[in-house]
């Protein structure tokens, strides 16, 4: 199929100005939830997830208006499937993950973990996508690397748990996702 | 290769979070009556957190298709 030309372009400052906004987004994403485990305590993680879910799927039903199939099923190609199932599953584990990480931590604190995305992102883009790094980059990623661990370890009286454990496998997962959200166009 | 809209990596995503959930739910036999005991403010906080959510994960798709990752 014919690529059109507009969207291939690398366009760096929308990138990053997008980038920026979704971390805002995902911020909120993650106080909303403490929020919602603190107003209902009864509520548990599978149940908040179930409810989200639901939701979400409502409102994007109802964003993709008469679409739908327009938008699920034909827009998908055949050579894309198997990154979108890689990025569900590893969404789904995520978003559990994340959950159980918010609902016994400080949101501070995972918001501290996530910070190492970079890192992760950088190693697996190297192998999966071919992606390339200047030593700069590498310096600026191992100092964010030794700040993120120094908070790590004065964040552990904060928590409602003595380790950090949790919060790091729903980081390391989101990284994953993250991972495989750009297999979806690299292809 | 056809690029795709934003919105359908979240729909896949969100749609495979709950069926997954609702599954392990029906398997430990978990009641799903707790959707209705919610307060209104814990419904309007759910619709934001969703909206929200829907909002990130398509700001994201958009960005990693303007920029390579290592970089973002």
């Amino acid at each position: 199929m014919e690529v059109k030309p507009t969207e291939t372009k690398d366009n760096p400052v929308k990138g990053i100005a997008f980038f920026i906004l979704s971390t805002v987004f995902m911020v909120l994403t993650n106080t909303l939830s403490k929020q919602q485990f603190i107003m209902t305590p009864t509520l548990s993680v599978f149940d908040a997830l179930f409810a989200r879910g639901l939701v979400s799927l409502v409102l994007l039903a109802l964003y993709m208006n008469r679409n739908i199939k327009a938008e699920l099923i034909d827009s998908v190609d055949s050579s894309n499937l198997k990154a979108l199932v890689f990025r569900c599953g590893s969404g789904a584990v995520c978003q559990v993950i994340a959950f159980q990480s918010i609902k016994y931590f400080d949101v501070s604190t995972v918001g501290m973990v996530c910070s190492l995305a970079p890192i992760f992102v950088c190693v697996m883009a190297y192998f999966l996508l071919g992606e390339r790094m200047n030593y700069p980059d590498v310096l600026f990623l191992f100092s964010v690397f030794c700040c993120v661990t120094l908070v790590l370890l004065g964040a552990g009286s904060g928590s409602s748990i003595d380790t950090p454990e949790v919060a790091v496998t729903g980081g390391a997962m989101a990284l994953v996702g993250l991972i495989a959200t750009p297999m979806l166009t690299a292809g | 290769m056809r690029k795709m809209s934003e919105c359908v990596v979240s729909t896949y995503v969100q749609l495979t979070i709950t069926l997954v959930i609702a599954s392990m739910m029906l398997i430990q036999n978990s009641s799903f009556s707790f959707l209705a005991e919610f307060s209104m403010g814990a419904w309007l906080l759910l619709i934001a957190s969703a909206v929200v959510n829907i909002l990130g994960s398509m700001t994201k798709f958009i960005a990693i298709k303007n920029h390579k990752t290592s970089d973002l």
